[in-house]
């Protein structure tokens, strides 16, 4: 049984069966590169080293910009084997943001390929991972209090930090690869950003349960897709409905071209998706199995390959309940995340019975399906609730390049339904159809009180406020923005 | 392969996947209907054209902005000045 990650990683000595693969690019073309797990381990305990050499250990607060490469995941594992806690950032982060995390979280290192260090030292992965005749397996460690800090915008659209926890993290994974079936034959790919925890958590994932990983990132996940042929994907419902988009075009089988030739578990969570598009993937012999979890909480319900029913999320991987309300509770017996941090500091520990703020329902077979946010609930006249992000979806779909909102607006005496459907442009496009469109949804036409749709254009500055830093639609920033804007 | 055979085969794979024909040099990146998806099959299908592996990051840099720029961040890849 593995109790840590310095076990997990251990663990991986002498393991050549299984494998990292990944893409370089060499004189104009891609180069398959594989590792196995045995010289994963090696690279380690090399990187462990140059570490040590450098001052960095047990306890040592490092800043790490993390991106998809190896040899970050190398730098990474052995800053855990080390027992040091690294403030994890992405690349694109700006100098300012980085610079006051590292005051936050008064960080003594830097990993980074940025010159700007904050006046600490500054290391790139490239030189950490350069060979070292001074390895040699470290210390075991295992993490009483948090292994990393991370930072997640959640729904609120504003950037939290969050403390990591090893336990969690081991539990959580293991839990999840094993409801999964996941197989030493399987290739997991994992292309979303590593500053994005659920991603280290899949690698920690795969070396733990022996199965072979893939990196790929966000610009050249086509070709490792087609170059590398993972058997595993999980991506966001946006690839999956760019994916079906561009299949409604050709006659080619665009996803099987692009899927490649292996591929055999399609897992989409993070957002909700769209039931048509997962039955046009079902009927194209692609199934998707959709998962959901938190990055509080890590997987708690998920489709699997034995049982996948469309429309839901899956059936429960930890213990769950809902409240008189609907909300979906959870109670791990190992979360994830230990609470959130403010200026540096760990404000009261997370519970591990835990609401998820989502409201769900379980049907009479176990299998979970989750009708949005409590908080975004609108409650109708007839007292009939609605959760408007399934229906904001729906709209998302219909009209290509926009984001929609649905919210309740205060008329002179009464409350309205408000649906603005917002895009760069609308220009050369026929709103009156679109608004056709939508009224002809089933949720739109089951709506008993009376509603408005209208058309908001953004430019791409004012667009990009409607987003978190992660890239996320944020409804709440959205709903802010319109309820102030003058209209 | 010199700068005729890069420009007409971005060109002639951009019209192919997006299914628009008026797509010239002069088109702006932001007014051809593609989604993120459309524009890796782009990638992939020029590099399959051109035989050769193209930096994604050159190819998604943000100063393309337009077909032309987009040809001549390519040129500049593969070194072509003529």
């Amino acid at each position: 049984m593995i109790e840590c990650l310095y076990d997990a990683f251990v663990s991986a000595s002498g393991n050549t069966e299984n494998y990292v693969d990944y893409l370089e690019l060499e004189n104009f073309a891609y180069k398959p590169r594989r590792k196995t797990f045995d010289q994963v381990y090696r690279d380690i305990i090399n990187c462990c080293a140059n570490l040590s050499e450098r001052g960095i250990g047990t306890d040592t607060v490092v800043a790490f910009e993390i991106e998809n490469t190896y040899k970050c995941l190398i730098c990474d594992s052995a800053l855990i084997m080390l027992g040091a806690r690294a403030v994890i950032s992405r690349k694109n982060d700006n100098a300012d943001v980085l610079d006051q995390r590292i005051a936050e979280f008064s960080a003594e290192y830097l990993i980074s390929d940025r010159k700007v260090s904050g006046g600490i030292p500054c290391f790139t992965a490239e030189e950490l991972c350069e060979k070292n005749e001074n390895g040699k397996l470290p210390e075991r460690h295992i993490y009483n209090d948090d292994m990393s800090i991370m930072f997640s915008s959640g729904t609120t659209g504003i950037p939290k930090a969050l403390g990591i926890t090893e336990k969690g993290s081991v539990w959580s994974s293991n839990n999840f690869f094993r409801f999964m079936k996941f197989n030493s034959g399987d290739k997991f790919l994992i292309f979303m950003p590593l500053s994005n925890y659920q991603q280290r958590f899949l690698f920690w994932g795969c070396i733990m349960n022996k199965v072979n990983a893939s990196i790929g990132n966000d610009m050249n996940l086509l070709q490792c897709l087609t170059h590398l042929e993972p058997s595993i994907l999980l991506a966001p419902p946006n690839f999956f409905y760019n994916l079906y988009c561009q299949q409604q075009k050709t006659e080619k089988d665009v996803i099987r071209a692009s899927l490649g030739k292996n591929m055999r578990y399609l897992l989409t969570g993070m957002a909700p998706i769209d039931n048509e598009i997962l039955w046009f993937f079902h009927e194209s012999g692609n199934d998707i199995y959709q998962i959901y979890g938190q990055t509080e909480v890590g997987m708690i319900c998920c489709n699997t390959v034995d049982e996948n029913r469309i429309g839901t999320v899956g059936k429960p991987i930890i213990d769950i309940c809902f409240s008189d309300e609907g909300e979906l509770i959870t109670n791990s017996p190992a979360p994830i995340v230990s609470g959130y941090y403010e200026n540096g500091r760990l404000l009261s520990p997370m519970p591990f019975r835990r609401p998820t703020g989502d409201m769900g329902i379980a049907d009479e077979d176990g299998f979970v399906c989750i009708k949005g946010r409590i908080n975004d609930t609108i409650v109708l006249r007839s007292g009939k609730k609605i959760n408007p992000a399934m229906i904001e979806n729906k709209i998302k779909n219909l009209v290509s390049d926009s984001e929609a909102a649905i919210y309740k607006t205060k008329d002179s005496s009464s409350f309205n339904i408000n649906i603005t459907i917002i895009s760069e442009s609308f220009d050369g496009r026929n709103t009156d159809e679109i608004r056709d469109k939508v009224c002809r949804l089933r949720e739109i036409q089951e709506l008993t009180d009376p509603y408005t749709i209208e058309f908001y254009e953004a430019d791409k500055t004012e667009m990009s406020r409607f987003y978190t830093e992660n890239g996320k639609f944020s409804r709440k920033k959205a709903i802010d923005i319109l309820c102030s804007s003058e209209r | 392969m010199n700068r005729s055979d890069i420009c007409s085969c971005v060109l002639d794979v951009v019209r192919d996947i997006s299914e628009d024909s008026t797509v010239s040099y002069e088109t702006e990146i932001d007014d051809i209907e593609l989604d993120s998806i459309g524009w890796m099959r782009c990638l992939v299908a020029i590099e399959e054209k051109l035989g050769c592996a193209v930096d994604p990051a050159v190819f998604f840099s943000g100063i393309n902005d337009s077909i032309e720029k987009l040809c001549g961040s390519l040129l500049q890849y593969f070194n072509i000045t003529d």
